[in-house]
């Protein structure tokens, strides 16, 4: 499978569109921050500050500048890698990130395979038979997975495997780097919990998919040419729903990161996401704005790539493009 | 290239025994809970091996469901069949999943109409030829390419070692339906079933590839049923017409016979709103009213609410005639009533 001209160009828009929506998704955080309420100036004074105090940390921050100059002046140490440092700890963001970041990158990775490892078996193996009763265990398990919030899951995964049956421990993380096996071991609950809407999305999105490949013309030539159901099911079948399998993957990875906020607080994982909210409730603003700048930057580079997987795979997209 | 054998030694080339024996075929589809349609009724003909066999009707007489039942492809769970498909001597109804795989694609293959639908829109061109002669004869990867390549160019196709590289979307209506032809004959199959294969096409194609098809046909000495709405083209390439009507067969005779006179009041009508040259300009004369659907079939003659000759008789159910001339059909009338045809 070879790229031609059309879907390289296609692939060239896309990444042109990168930086736009990087820089559209900082801009609108970095003013909607500023528009909250709050002075980062009065956080960092600390108890019963003068006037005076607080005008020279607003000065020595810059606060008391244009928003639009503070922007251009963030952004522009951002685009270098400096996110500048934190108000309360005075850490520079980008270690914060760095090192807050595998946990959430763990806990996500971890949730995708379990969702595409149980969905996509069982929606495939739902279309191949529809009405068969795998099919209404697989109908059965995506209208739970879409119904059932991940933190009650969350809750009850650790009230039966953690303090019931102590399998798994009920918060904490262990950094993937030292314990690979325990990092595993004590991401797999907020895991599960992550997965359930996966599953359910994936489960649900393939199953549709594939029987809609089934029934389509093409499928009565190739049974016509005497292949057998297997063939057309695994060959053809997977083939054609690659597109959806793309799609549905990135939908949930784009869920998947923004569940992470509340299930890493549940959770207590030293994550991303709950930095952005232990930051929020703190006003620390500069580390929630370097969060916010990160997730993007990973959301849009996620969806980067699935438009080029599907330019590798889908013949069609020169035509449309 | 080493030569493949395409002769298949199990077959028994008994040229008394007819290539494909059809009798009494019912095919039944499940409507509503306990009820079902059975909208092809009773179905009885032969096809001797080379023959060219046209099935004729209009729209919804149960010629595609015919021709699926052939091959074992109705729609599983929905349909199902009655009575004895003999290929070769052995029954067809009676063949295990696995044996009817076989057979598919490799001594019986079919055409569809819709030539855009009909081929997989992920694979290239070669892909859908190369799998198909690597599922019944074994090959490797680069010989089913040489020979996929030999296959397009047999059908016309222009460029063929690139043609093999695209996909289907790169190929107009015409074009891909020739990829569909060579697909349908890369395994040489004994009988090629064409449903329709041009009305989706446009006009000025649809000649070339009736003419595609008969000339393989022919060199090959492949049997074939050629389905088709439209009774003077089949007129004009098949060797015998077999026409059908709500599900059943109302007549079969040998081409030129139906043309000089038709039996049934039927094929005379089909054969009335067949286009010609030299009319052109009026309007189609074509048979009033509606095939009856499988639900609401009348008690008797099928044909009788249309039927300008109808009279006492004809409220009863038809039975085909065996003729002494070697014709059937089912009309009671068939001696009394005296035809126009396509030369009369
Ligand atoms: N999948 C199906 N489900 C129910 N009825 C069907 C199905 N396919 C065909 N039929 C019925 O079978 C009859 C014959 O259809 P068909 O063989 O397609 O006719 P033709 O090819 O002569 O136009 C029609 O009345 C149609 O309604
Ligand atoms: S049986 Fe009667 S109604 Fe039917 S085709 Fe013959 S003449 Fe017409
Ligand atoms: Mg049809």
């Amino acid at each position: 499978m070879v790229l031609t001209r059309a879907s390289q160009r296609m692939i060239g828009r896309r990444l042109l569109q990168f930086i736009p929506v990087v820089f559209a998704v900082a801009f609108i955080t970095f003013m909607l921050l500023n528009l909250a309420p709050g002075d980062p100036a009065e956080l960092l004074a600390g108890e019963f500050p003068t006037e005076e105090r607080i005008q020279e940390i607003r000065e020595y921050y810059g606060f008391d500048r244009p928003v639009i100059v503070q922007f251009v002046d963030w952004f522009s140490s951002a685009m270098t890698g400096d996110l500048s440092n934190s108000l309360l700890s005075r850490e520079p963001v980008f270690d914060i990130i760095a090192s807050r970041f595998p946990y959430t990158l763990m806990m996500v990775t971890y949730a995708m395979i379990i969702a595409i490892a149980i969905g996509a078996p069982l929606g495939i193996a739902a279309a191949a038979r529809p009405g068969s009763w795998v099919d209404s265990i697989a109908t059965g398990i995506s209208s739970f997975g879409v119904a059932v919030p991940y933190f009650w899951v969350g809750m009850v995964l650790v009230a039966v495997f953690a303090l019931k049956y102590p399998i798994f421990p009920a918060t904490g993380s262990v950094p993937f780097s030292e314990d690979p096996i325990g990092a595993i071991h004590a991401a797999t609950l907020p895991a599960i919990a992550l997965s359930m809407s996966g599953i359910a999305e994936i489960t649900r999105q393939l199953r549709a998919a594939m029987i809609e490949v089934l029934s389509s013309p093409y499928v009565r030539t190739l049974r016509a040419k005497g292949l057998s159901r297997q063939a057309v099911l695994f060959r053809h079948g997977l083939r054609n729903v690659g597109i959806t399998v793309i799609t549905v993957i990135t939908l949930v990875f784009n869920r998947k990161i923004g569940a992470t906020v509340v299930l890493e607080t549940v959770f207590a994982v030293p994550g991303v996401g709950s930095t952005l909210v232990h930051s929020a409730v703190n006003k620390d603003y500069v580390v929630v704005q370097g969060v916010i700048l990160v997730i993007a930057l990973v959301v849009v580079t996620v969806n980067l790539l699935a438009d080029v997987l599907y330019a590798i795979i889908d013949p069609r997209v020169e035509a449309e493009a | 290239m080493k030569p493949v054998s395409y002769r298949d030694p199990s077959l028994t080339d008994n040229a008394a025994q007819p290539l494909l024996s059809v009798s009494d075929l019912s095919v039944y589809f499940r409507a509503g809970r306990k009820s079902s349609n059975r909208v092809v009724d009773n179905v009885t003909f032969d096809v001797a091996r080379g023959e060219t066999v046209g099935l004729v009707g209009e729209s919804g007489s149960g010629k595609t469901v015919t021709g699926l039942s052939l091959l074992g492809l109705l729609p599983e769970g929905i349909a199902w069949t009655e009575g004895q498909i003999g290929f070769d001597g052995k029954d067809i109804g009676k063949m295990s999943e696995s044996e009817m795989r076989r057979l598919r694609g490799r001594h019986i293959s079919m055409i569809f109409q819709e030539p855009m639908t009909a081929l997989d829109p992920v694979f290239t061109i070669g892909e859908q030829l190369t799998e198909t002669l690597r599922t019944h004869f074994p090959m490797s990867k680069r010989e089913a390419r040489e020979r996929a390549i030999t296959a397009l160019e047999d059908v016309g196709i222009p460029l063929p070692h690139k043609r093999v590289e695209e996909y289907p979307h790169h190929l107009s209506g015409g074009m891909r339906q020739r990829a569909m032809i060579a697909i349908a004959l890369a395994c040489e199959p004994d009988l090629l079933i064409a449903d329709e294969p041009t009305t989706a096409l446009d006009v000025t194609i649809q000649a070339q590839i009736i003419d595609l098809i008969m000339k393989i046909v022919s060199d090959r000495n492949t049997a074939l049923i050629f389905i088709s709405h439209n009774l003077g083209v089949v007129s004009q390439v098949c060797d015998r017409m077999i026409t059908m009507y709500a599900g059943q067969v109302v007549e079969d005779s040998v081409t030129d016979e139906v043309l000089e006179q038709p039996l049934h009041p039927y094929s005379s009508g089909l054969l009335a709103s067949v286009p010609r040259k030299s009319v052109s300009s009026s309007r189609l004369p074509s048979i009033p009213g509606r095939v009856p659907s499988p639900d609401a079939m009348p008690p008797g003659c099928r044909f009788e609410p249309r039927c300008t000759f109808a009279q006492a008789g004809c409220e009863a159910a038809q039975v085909l005639h065996r003729r002494a001339d070697g014709r059937v059909v089912r009309c009671h009338r068939h001696d009394q009533l005296t035809l126009k045809g396509a030369l009369t």
